[in-house]
């Protein structure tokens, strides 16, 4: 059965952690742990005294920012086959799991394993569906992410690790903060960021129509259609309100 | 807690890096071919030499026996409540409920 999101975060402000670089870099990790986290020497769960900043706030993570750890309040994930990796690590991890991987539809609550299924809006396939009980997949779990956090009354969002390009981690093209999400044994490659990058324009506008603020927090962030601002200037901004 | 269970479904793979293996059919497996097994069929030492394509059938390897997200109610005082994340300690809700309202969204998140 589909999962209805109930609007929990109504009028509040929720960040989305998606898995560019930036997201380490623009909370002050330095360097060579982003290289042991991206070479897999050390755990994502290493970044999370650089984000204290928001561990108090509402915060949805994509794939795997679960990793990071439990102030993450709830996770999205679309790839079946990322879950497949990731099915145990998730037993563990106390938050909210929401997906619009196919193997939940209709899954009794005691199979579901926890997980909160939402169905692609075949009708709605960019944008911000309003529909709760759906997500506008936008071709990449990020942005139906911020499906989720409209679904969860959020009025304002704030993107980190919106990056939709690669960047040098040590003179090696890496993609995400995490690494790659093939096997260490497998063949690296880059994300399809063309075609992600195409729903975004139409997340802007559905988000303007739904009074709804987006801030990407990466200034050089491959993504045009959203306000990019310094995570400094927003911290500081929150601060003070 | 864990329980092994067995399934009959099929699942595709696809063979990753070097080197050939024969499946317990009797059929080789050659670097990057598509295949479909059922799970007891891929001999355990190459297992890590595969990816699968398709969820693998649910009930194949250990299987979570909570994996819920941790919610409860709490009581805030005059009549409120939270429902909290029990291992952050931070509140699902960002407006406290009444208790009716705090039982329906544990039942909703759980």
């Amino acid at each position: 059965m589909n999962w209805r999101v109930p609007r929990i975060w109504e009028g509040q402000t929720c960040w989305i952690l998606a898995g560019g670089l930036s997201a380490p870099r623009q909370f002050g990790v330095p360097e060579e742990v982003i290289q042991k986290v991206v070479e897999r020497k050390e755990k994502p769960s290493i970044y999370s005294q650089y984000f204290s900043p928001i561990h108090n706030e509402y915060v949805i993570g994509v794939n795997n920012a679960y990793m990071i750890g439990v102030w993450i309040d709830a996770l999205f994930f679309g790839d079946c086959a990322w879950y497949l990796v990731h099915r145990n690590k998730l037993i563990d991890w106390p938050g909210i799991k929401v997906t619009c991987c196919s193997r939940f539809q209709n899954k009794p609550k005691n199979k579901a394993e926890g997980i909160k299924f939402l169905d692609k809006d075949s009708k709605k396939r960019q944008g911000l569906t309003t529909d709760p009980t759906k997500i506008s997949w936008n071709a990449n779990s990020g942005a139906a992410a911020i499906s989720l956090a409209v679904h969860f009354g959020v009025k304002r969002i704030r993107l980190l690790g919106f990056d939709m390009k690669t960047e040098k981690v040590q003179d090696k093209s890496v993609t995400h903060w995490h690494g790659s999400h093939q096997q260490p044994n497998e063949k690296q490659k880059t994300p399809p960021f063309k075609r992600h990058l195409r729903g975004f324009p139409v997340i802007a506008r559905d988000a303007k129509e739904l009074g709804v603020e987006i801030l990407n927090m990466n200034p050089d962030s491959a993504i045009p259609d959203f306000k990019k601002v310094s995570l400094k200037g927003v911290l500081d901004c929150q601060t003070v309100e | 807690m864990v329980e092994r269970t067995k399934t009959k479904e099929k699942v595709r793979y696809r063979k990753i890096g070097g080197g050939t293996f024969r499946l317990r059919n009797g059929k080789i497996i050659k670097p990057n071919q598509i295949f479909t097994a059922e799970p007891h069929e891929i001999p355990e030492a190459f297992k890590d030499t595969l990816v699968a394509l398709d969820p693998a059938p649910e009930e194949e390897g250990p299987k979570p026996s909570s994996n819920k997200p941790r919610f409860e109610v709490q009581f805030k005082g005059g009549g409120w409540y939270d429902v909290v994340n029990t291992e952050s300690g931070k509140p699902a809700n960002s407006k406290s409920l009444r208790a009716e309202e705090a039982q329906k969204l544990l039942e909703e998140l759980t």
